[in-house]
């Protein structure tokens, strides 16, 4: 290929018009060559700009009240939970079914102590009685969900322990984003162990009750939340994230968000990662 | 972009005052039609909105981003509608009165930049002789290919190749200083 028709080529797929084939070509040339890479680059810039080269028109001013309407209306990006946080969340809703259930049952002999004085004094030991009942249930709950919580941390620390011993780990840096703001990490992954772990350093500093959370994307851009943490006091952390055996993970993003308490709350992006292929298993 | 994604209202409203302009008018340049202009301008933004994670900083600019799911909206909705006559017909026979300043910015500085790097892109491209900026407005509003635009305006196919890289080079050249330009300051 002469110099002419690889500029040819290059600036042609910069600009969208290559058949199919033609594409796969100039995909494959700049993956190869570095040269070619930077003049694609190059080239895709100046596409960008030629966008800017239209006559400028007004849209309908109403148009800008429709798409806020619709962006309050709608609802924000959901990520889907990954399986591993569903006990917390089954405990949580054992819990307020227990909450809701003494609740009514209080409601009910209060009404009841209105209606019959001769009742009262039955009907307030029972109510003592439930609360006693309703708070050693709470208690129960909470003690299993503490122990879950207790079993997991120990699970993810044994997890970084084995796959930050094991040789054979890759180990792929995050790369930094503008809202980085000097942190840094490593995502090792471990296929012997199973599992993955974020080595994060630097970590900007969180708002009173935010978290940071980790998003896996998969193949099909869809995105699991596979960690929350919120980083040590030098604002380092290491998070082990359990293989996800559905579809390998492509990517890897740490977001800061505000709300720690909203699973659907989002942030920026603070660091993330192209994941390489994971050997093919048999 | 990091207020939008921490679902900042105010934010997007922002970025609409700033952007939508210039989305609305790209859209309008392949669609041709108000009415399906205004639908991609309310898809981007929407989009913006719910997922602000699919701009990615790393890869590029803002607006280049921005410019870029608006050009591939608008055609695949073009390509939906199959309204294949638009394109060859440069310029000015959009529908509406051309207006002057991209939006109501609230940063007057990036209001320039913006202006000063449109006035220098139209520039570059009205510098271009008629027919390699022809090929290039078809590639890139219309969305045609090599052979697409072969068969629409009747020319060899080695020769729309060659005025397609000749007029990317020479917009290469005249654009070098704005190739790198920080328009979107703020926003990553």
């Amino acid at each position: 290929m002469t110099p002419e028709e690889r500029e040819e080529l290059l600036a042609a797929h910069a600009l969208g018009t290559l058949s199919a084939p033609d594409a796969a070509d100039a995909d494959a040339l700049i993956r190869a060559d570095p040269t070619a890479n930077a003049q694609f680059r190059a080239y895709r810039e100046i596409a960008d700009l030629i966008a800017l080269s239209v006559p400028l028109r007004q849209a309908d001013p109403a148009l800008r009240e429709r798409v806020l309407a619709a962006a309050r209306r709608g609802r924000r990006w959901q990520p889907r939970l990954s399986s591993r946080h569903a006990p917390v969340y089954v405990l949580a809703a054992a819990l307020a079914v227990v909450t809701i259930w003494a609740a009514t049952l209080q409601s009910s002999l209060v009404q009841l102590k209105h209606q019959t004085a001769s009742l009262s004094a039955v009907v307030e030991s029972d109510a003592k009685r439930l609360d006693r009942l309703a708070g050693a249930t709470s208690g129960v709950q909470e003690a299993r969900m503490l122990s879950l919580q207790l079993n997991s941390a120990l699970k993810d620390e044994q997890s970084v322990q084995r796959v930050q011993a094991d040789p054979k780990a890759i180990a792929t840096n995050l790369d930094q984003t503008s809202a980085s703001h000097g942190a840094g990490g490593q995502y090792l992954s471990s296929e012997a162990v199973g599992a993955s772990v974020l080595v994060l350093h630097d970590l900007p500093m969180l708002p009173l009750g935010g978290a940071y959370r980790v998003w896996l994307e998969d193949p099909l851009s869809q995105l699991t939340l596979a960690a929350s943490f919120v980083p040590d006091s030098s604002m380092g952390a290491r998070v082990a994230l359990q293989r996800d055996t559905r579809l390998e993970s492509v990517k890897v993003y740490v977001v800061a968000t505000s709300r720690a308490d909203d699973p659907a709350a989002t942030g920026p992006v603070v660091l993330m990662a192209k994941l390489p292929k994971r050997a093919s298993t048999p | 972009m990091a207020a939008l994604a921490l679902g900042d209202i105010v934010a997007l409203e922002l970025l609409y005052d700033r952007y939508s302009t210039l989305v609305f008018s790209v859209s309008l340049r392949v669609l041709r039609d108000p009415q399906l202009a205004e639908d991609v301008v309310q898809e981007v933004f929407l989009r913006l909105w719910r997922q602000p994670i699919s701009y990615d900083p790393t890869r590029g600019r803002f607006i280049s981003w921005l410019m870029s799911v608006t050009r591939n909206r608008s055609l695949d909705e073009l390509r939906r509608v199959t309204r294949r006559m638009r394109s060859e017909d440069v310029e000015d026979d959009e529908p509406g009165h051309e207006i002057a300043a991209v939006g109501h910015l609230d940063d007057p500085q990036a209001e320039l930049m913006v202006a000063e790097a449109r006035a220098a892109v139209r520039a570059a491209m009205t510098r271009l002789p008629p027919a390699q900026r022809r090929v290039i407005e078809l590639a890139y509003f219309g969305g045609l290919t090599h052979v697409e635009i072969a068969e629409r305006t009747g020319d060899p196919l080695g020769t729309v190749k060659t005025r397609v890289r000749l007029g990317m080079r020479k917009l290469r050249e005249s654009l070098a200083e704005y190739s790198s330009w920080e328009t979107d300051r703020g926003f990553r």
